[in-house]
């Protein structure tokens, strides 16, 4: 068990003034299995007087805000406490094969798999062409136990592939991730899907928050860390099993999760839509305090 | 068929040629040759109709299409190739009873298709049962997630529906493609009915056949029953992708004629969660709003984000139940392809019927046995994709060779579910009038049903489409097919729907106030009418030089200074002009600044810039553009393209003929304009733009010229007279004494000179007093700009600003007037923009990338 105080700030500031802005926040941490979130605030300055709660299609918890004044900064700053009561698990003990489980995911009579199924197919951002495949096709394969299938893939990740933020962006199509083997934790997190969904397994991808440990004999920055995203895998009669390609891990009480979906797209943070403005820079604050630290 | 059209044979009827292909049903004759009953009497009227009345009848088409601007775009990606509407003057005949049968059989599969969209934006059963491949659903590119829960108007997603069908050879019909995401045709279909009305008045009214007024009514009538609010006077918006628009004249024909206002995304914005029109009269609620936009694509915030055609937090106003759309958002799911496979089934289980009305034969490849079925009959078949996208395309299996098939049938095995085996249907025939007779081509047929309180209703009438060729059973408006108006006979029609079922309000009234005019459309009119009147000044400018060049001698080239002025680039030293040794004017320098200011592309300000920034800003515009000046609008972007040709001197005729056309096509464009368009709030806008750039241009000149050490030479004065087209004005008014004052005081001050500054400011004010702004008793800053112009230029006297300090060369007080005046337009335009163009910003999507990962 661990408790997280979350603290997220994002200013966005513009060149010239923007005249009306409307924006979605998907930025409450979930409660589900793994997590409670106890407490909960979102505040926007300018302040918004149209600011809208909703659990979306997947069911996150989503916030739609407009700005109507005039105004050449905005800010979006969120905290909340979360209760992470996730293990990671030993990947040893999933011992189906990844062959059966292709098979119940692609049986129409297992009606009871139907959200699982809602992950399984390639979207515009984890779409898959033949390279895809073959890249599946080194870790996953009929015989071979999901468990241990997936304990390759972080593997190929851990070994193969280097974290650099220089080497993405948003759009980056995950075959290019997969020829440069860079990029960041969401690159990574949509080529994993890719390959899973190609080869015909169920996985989502998760947005969330990791806690990062301050260096030997240092004080936590505050605002030093920042958002992350993995992934999570459907495994029948287990359920859904989170796993962190960019770190190598087996998600567990250091993840904090916020949203879930088919992929970047359906989980980002803050995305918003504004009239005029012209160029604009983002600042973003995170910080991640477990809560005995706090002061 | 040879015989010449002079040729009066009498009583041959032309309607008697017709001879039908075997093997397909045919709409006119029986298999026994025989005209069909419901035809006989039609028929046999059109038949009298002599070949000269034919040959008159077909000119009226062509003028009353050309007339009425009917365009179909051909290929969307071009803003030019808008190709006139084609329709046969021969209409489908069908019986009542036809339309009543279609009518009930269409009723249970509207219905049928607006269940399926309940269940999948809903409780999604149908994923229970084992029938239907969740691939279907998930995998669906059609399916909007945001849109799930989301509450279509009155429960129902389907407000108007089309159905496109074909007849097989035993008479029956199916249905190729059900249309509900944003059906076109409709509106192409009022136009046919009124082109028909027009051409044959008297055998429509002979032959009782049925009116859509009736429909329309009931249309209007439905789409206002949905607002959510404003119930008693909502107001309807038809949302449209723009000009580009391969159906754009139908929505703004649909939209003129049913008193809707035809907005583009730009046009709306969302404001506590309630959608608004940006009008230059503010903005103004929208209770409805009538979709032609893809679902996907009408809301960058919670759907494609890369969209520019939606509006931000649309999705949101329909959520809080604010707004209506229709029809409803993720429509477009039941337009899969594959879903006409799982149709029987869905009919089956959700209403324990069987389809009345069968669809084409479709497999869908995700089924292994499917997929083994149409592989095997692959060159038969058409092959569709499962899910349309960009990318997507269909295939015809009897037109590709082995090479194409084998490839395709590879394409297949690697991803089946992506692809649908669809059975060619063969296509009944019908007459088409040709040369002197008939020939037969085959057609499908879209029809058009909405649902009103007494149930599903179908247009009786619609669109018949077939294609250019004879033997092509592939009909598309793309590669040049044809439309027919249908006619439907009363006399059999249900009672119900001959009169419609509710009292039948007389024709539609289109209550519109004048200040509802987008902003949008202020702003680009504004600015057609900015870039016109820059194009001739110009082009005034650059005749006025050479013709000077020309026909004067050396030493009088330098009055030519303060015109080339205009046209150099800001802050360049018009000294340099004059070479130094000599005091004449460097003709190599000037011809430099002649050719950028005409044919440098790069240059913004040049002749040819604008005239390509008035054809950019006329298609923004163009239904509210008369034919006419539309002509003219077409013969200036020509004109825009032309290129210098770098070894042939501006002095040449090739430039000097240039400048003749362009000139007589911008005076031709503001003629039509003058004389065609409705003095509305659009009209005033065009204007305010043409006069505060004319008074810019007079303000430039003017100081130019009166601040040259020229100024007294009457030469200077003579040109500045010819390039304001103002020659012989000046001589009726003061002969052939040419004087500063006069000459100052025609241009400035003559208020009954078109040209002239004064007449420039005062059309300003007449102008501005019917704007919005104007309504509202407070003096706004417009006025403000707009008076102390008017009183400025109103209050100078010439004889004053003329008079000179004896120590200076120039005339300091007149100078500062132009300055003074070039400021006043400048404030005026600004602070125009300011008020009623601001809000029209171009949407920008965001997202942040903030990742350690």
């Amino acid at each position: 068990m661990a408790l997280y105080h979350i603290h997220h700030k994002t200013i966005y500031d513009y060149v010239y003034p923007v005249t009306v802005s409307h924006h979605t926040a998907r930025l409450t941490p979930i409660t589900n299995d793994f997590q409670t979130c106890e407490k909960f605030d979102i505040t926007v300055t300018p302040e918004s007087t149209d600011l809208i709660r909703r659990i979306d299609y997947f069911g996150n918890e989503i916030h739609f805000f407009s700005v109507q004044q005039l105004h050449k900064s905005l800010t979006v700053e969120s905290q909340g406490r979360v209760r992470v009561t996730a293990k990671s698990i030993d990947l040893q003990i999933l011992t189906m094969s990844c062959g059966e489980i292709r098979d119940a995911l692609n049986d129409q009579q297992r009606s009871d798999l139907l959200d699982a199924k809602q992950y399984l197919y390639a979207t515009e951002m984890t779409y898959g062409h033949s390279a895809i495949s073959e890249f599946a096709r080194r870790f996953l394969g009929n015989e071979i136990s999901i468990g241990e299938a997936l304990g390759s893939m972080l593997d190929i990740f851990w070994d193969e592939f280097k974290f650099d933020p220089e080497a993405t962006e948003v759009s980056t199509p995950v075959s290019d991730v997969l020829a440069q083997k860079r990029g960041v934790c969401q690159d990574f997190a949509h080529l994993s899907l890719a390959a899973l969904r190609a080869w015909g397994l169920s996985a989502c991808y998760v947005s969330g928050y990791i806690l990062t440990e301050p260096p030997a004999g240092e004080e936590r920055l505050l605002g030093a860390d920042a958002s992350h995203a993995w992934i999570s895998v459907f495994v029948p009669n287990v359920g859904w099993v989170e796993l962190d390609p960019t770190n190598r891990k087996v998600c567990g009480k250091e993840h904090i999760r916020v949203a879930y979906g088919r992929d970047y797209s359906d989980v980002s943070m803050l995305s918003g839509a504004v009239t005029g403005g012209g160029e604009h820079t983002i600042k973003v604050e995170v910080t991640v305090m477990p809560m005995e630290e706090r002061i | 068929m040879t015989s010449s059209i002079e040729t009066h044979q009498p009583s041959n009827n032309w309607m008697q040629s017709y001879a039908p292909p075997a093997g397909y049903y045919d709409e006119f004759l029986a298999k026994n040759g025989a005209p069909r009953s419901h035809w006989s009497r039609i028929a046999q009227q059109f038949g009298e109709i002599g070949r000269d009345q034919l040959i008159g009848k077909e000119r009226q088409l062509s003028r009353l299409i050309q007339d009425n601007g009917i365009t179909y775009n051909v290929y969307q990606d071009s803003e030019t190739d808008n190709r006139p509407w084609n329709m046969d003057m021969l209409p489908l005949v069908l019986s009542g009873n036809e339309f009543n049968k279609l009518e009930s059989a269409l009723t249970q599969r509207a219905h049928l298709l607006n269940l399926i969209l309940q269940d999948v934006y809903g409780r999604q059963t149908m994923l229970q049962g084992s029938k239907m491949n969740p691939f279907l659903v998930f995998g669906n590119p059609s399916f909007l997630r945001p849109c799930h829960g989301l509450l279509p108007p009155r429960a129902n997603h389907i407000h108007l529906y089309a159905a496109d069908l074909a007849r097989s050879p035993d008479g029956s019909w199916w249905i190729l493609a059900d249309r509900v995401e944003a059906a076109s045709g409709l509106g192409y279909a009022m136009e046919n009915r009124m082109l028909m009305s027009r051409l044959f008045p008297k055998i429509t009214r002979d032959n009782d056949v049925a009116s859509l007024q009736p429909f329309i009514q009931a249309f209007c009538r439905h789409f206002e029953s949905l607002a959510p609010r404003n119930k008693d006077n909502p107001n309807i918006a038809l949302l449209t992708a723009g000009p580009r628009n391969e159906t754009y004249f139908e929505q703004s024909f649909l939209a003129r004629n049913l008193g809707y206002t035809l907005a583009e995304g730009d046009d709306l914005t969302v404001r506590d969660n309630r959608l608004y029109m940006k009008t230059i009269g503010g903005v103004q609620p929208v209770d409805v709003l009538l979709r032609r936009v893809d679902s996907a694509w009408t809301d960058p915030l919670e759907l494609r984000n890369e969209s520019l055609l939606g509006v931000p937090g649309l999705v949101n106003a329909v959520r809080q139940g604010n707004l209506a759309v229709a029809n409803g958002l993720g429509s477009g799911f039941v337009e899969t392809s594959a879903m006409l496979a799982f149709l029987p089934w869905f009919c089956r289980s959700y209403l324990g019927e069987s389809l009345e009305l069968p669809s084409v034969a479709t497999w869908w490849c995700g089924e292994k046995s499917e997929e083994k079925y149409v592989l095997e009959h692959l060159a038969e078949l058409a092959i569709k994709p499962t899910f349309w996208d960009g990318r997507s395309k269909s295939y015809f299996g009897p037109l590709m060779s082995s090479g194409e098939l084998e490839d395709l049938r590879n394409r297949i095995k690697k991803q089946p579910e992506l692809y649908c085996g669809q059975e060619i249907v063969s296509h009944a025939t019908l007459p088409v009038m040709k040369g002197n007779g008939l020939d037969s081509r085959h057609f499908l047929m879209r029809v058009f049903m909405i649902p009103t309180s007494g149930g599903w209703k179908i247009m009786p009438g619609g669109l018949a489409r077939y294609s250019g060729y004879p033997n092509d059973v592939t009909v598309s408006m793309q590669s040049g097919g044809q439309s027919k108006d249908i006619w439907v006979l009363q006399k059999e029609l249900q009672k119900a729907r001959r009169q419609g079922t509710e009292s039948s309000r007389e024709s539609i009234q289109i209550r519109r106030n004048s200040n509802d005019l987008p902003s949008r459309t202020a702003n680009n009119l504004f600015w057609l009418g900015r870039y016109v009147e820059r194009a001739e000044s110009l082009t005034r400018l650059v005749q006025t030089v050479c013709s000077l060049v020309i026909d004067e001698t050396a030493e009088v080239h330098s009055v030519a200074v303060p015109f080339i002025e205009q046209l150099m680039p800001m802050g360049d030293d018009v000294g340099k002009l004059i070479i130094e040794s000599t005091g004449e004017l460097d003709l190599e320098l000037t011809e430099g600044y002649l050719r950028r200011a005409i044919y440098d592309e790069t240059n913004s300000e040049s002749l040819i810039a604008n005239l390509n920034a008035i054809a950019r800003t006329a298609d923004k515009v163009k239904d509210r553009l008369s034919v006419d000046t539309w002509v003219r609008v077409q013969k200036v972007r020509g004109l825009g393209r032309t290129k210098s040709l770098a070894e042939v001197s501006i002095m040449e005729d090739e430039t000097s003929q240039l400048l003749v056309q362009i000139l007589d096509e911008l005076t031709s464009f503001s003629g039509n304009v003058i004389d065609n368009m409705t003095r509305s709030q659009g009209w005033r806008f065009l204007q305010l733009g043409r006069k505060i750039e004319r008074g810019l241009a007079i303000s430039f000149l003017l100081k130019s010229a009166f601040s040259s050490s020229d100024v007294k030479d009457e030469r200077l004065l003579s040109y500045l007279l010819i390039w304001a087209d103002s020659v012989i004005t000046y001589r009726r008014r003061y002969l052939n004494h040419l004087q500063p004052s006069s000459v100052l005081d025609l241009l400035c001050f003559d208020t009954s000179n078109p040209r002239s500054l004064a007449f420039q400011a005062e059309s300003l004010r007449e102008l501005l007093q019917h704007l919005p702004h104007a309504q509202d008793n407070k003096r706004h800053p417009i006025d403000q700009h707009a008076l102390r112009s008017f009183s400025r230029i109103g209050l100078a006297d010439p004889q004053t600003l003329l008079k000179k300090n004896s120590k200076s060369t120039t005339n300091k007080e007149l100078l500062r007037f132009f300055s003074n005046t070039i400021d006043d337009f400048f404030l005026l335009s600004a602070s125009l923009e300011q008020t009623y163009f601001a809000h029209i910003a171009m949407v920008k999507e965001q997202q942040s990338k903030t990742f350690v990962g």
